[in-house]
């Protein structure tokens, strides 16, 4: 891979691979680390790309799985409540921060899946294959997702 | 039901710092250690791939090309990157499998997941499987044996690519049991 396609993934999918790893870490510190990592391993990857879509796949992947990786590690970072409120506090709308703050309440499989069904729009399917899970996993996430934001919405508003 | 606008909208105000998306550009060139402390076998494995990557480095020379001064470019878990000072690259990657008992049961290792194989390994003396590992490759991985005395084969396919293969025996000390490298030219 040439520096300047480099540079260019970087641009092109640093923001998508932190956002997939602040889902899943709730930590901006791990999450740029993660994006770090699997930009890197992208940089050295010999293989070529089908497509644009199977590059996009496969960051995801890689992503996903540096995230579960660090979830184990006894070197992650903890969250810090004060970092998650200054993330919840950069948003222009109280609806936004306030959602943020519902999604960030889930628990971390369910934000990610969360993240690649709605924001990246894969399908259920695809979205198991990135998260290493079963389709039918990945639908229970999403359905208990969806309910407990339901009522954490409704809470916040009463 | 989730606002789905809304949250796309909230999201999409969440992106990495200009700092770290420079930092990676910086890494990209830089020398580069694994920030994090190595397992005791991990390191095991590197030093594997280093001796790996020398002896490449010793075939390539004789190809013509003469590596000397190498240095560590950067290393991670599963790869290791040597360049010399005419900025000749060789890129080492290893899958990394390994078995132990631990508390009674057979545990295979396939880079950092972990799989209890001890029924298969008592019922059939086999175990043979197709794992992802950490950089998405798809790793066939087979066991042959007992609980006490095992043999691990792996490989996995990837077109163009110079494979040098091991196999892992019970008590060995060598932990890599596949590996390729990618030797690049600098200008």
């Amino acid at each position: 891979m040439t520096d300047q396609r480099f540079r260019e993934a970087v641009e092109q999918y640093g923001d998508m691979v932190f956002r997939l790893a602040y889902s899943y870490l709730k930590n901006r510190a791990d999450a740029e680390d993660v994006m770090q990592e699997t930009l890197l391993k992208f940089y050295v990857e010999p293989r070529e790309f089908e497509s644009a879509d199977h590059e996009k796949h496969w960051l995801l992947r890689v992503a996903a799985n540096e995230c579960k990786k660090l979830l184990r590690s006894p070197w992650r970072r903890r969250t810090d409540p004060l970092d998650e409120a200054a993330e919840a506090a950069a948003f222009d709308r109280p609806a936004q921060s306030e959602l943020f703050r519902q999604v960030m309440a889930l628990p971390p499989k369910y934000r990610a899946a969360v993240y690649l069904y709605y924001y990246e729009g894969y399908s259920v399917k695809e979205t198991g294959e990135l998260l290493g899970a079963k389709a039918s996993t990945v639908q229970t996430w999403l359905m208990r997702a969806r309910g407990q934001l339901k009522n954490k919405l409704k809470e916040a508003e009463a | 039901m989730m606002d789905e606008r809304l949250y796309r909208e909230t999201f999409s105000r969440l992106r990495a710092s200009d700092e770290a998306k420079k930092e990676v550009l910086v890494k990209m060139n830089e020398t580069k250690k694994t920030r994090r402390p190595l397992k005791a076998l991990r390191a095991v494995a590197l030093a594997a791939m280093l001796t790996l990557a020398l002896a490449v480095t010793a075939n390539a020379a004789s190809n013509g090309m003469l590596f000397e001064n190498l240095r560590v470019v950067w290393q991670n878990g599963s790869q290791i990157m040597l360049e010399d000072d005419q900025g000749n690259q060789v890129l080492v990657t290893g899958v990394y499998a390994d078995a132990e008992m631990k508390d009674g049961k057979l545990m295979l290792t396939v880079d950092d997941e972990e799989y209890d194989i001890t029924a298969d390994m008592k019922e059939n003396g086999v175990f043979s499987a197709t794992v992802e590992n950490a950089e998405g490759r798809a790793v066939d991985v087979s066991v042959t044996g007992s609980l006490e005395d095992w043999e691990i084969a792996t490989s996995f396919e990837e077109s163009g690519v110079d494979y040098n293969t091991a196999t892992e025996q019970t008590g060995r000390v060598s932990t890599i049991t596949k590996s390729y490298t990618t030797v690049t030219t600098g200008e």
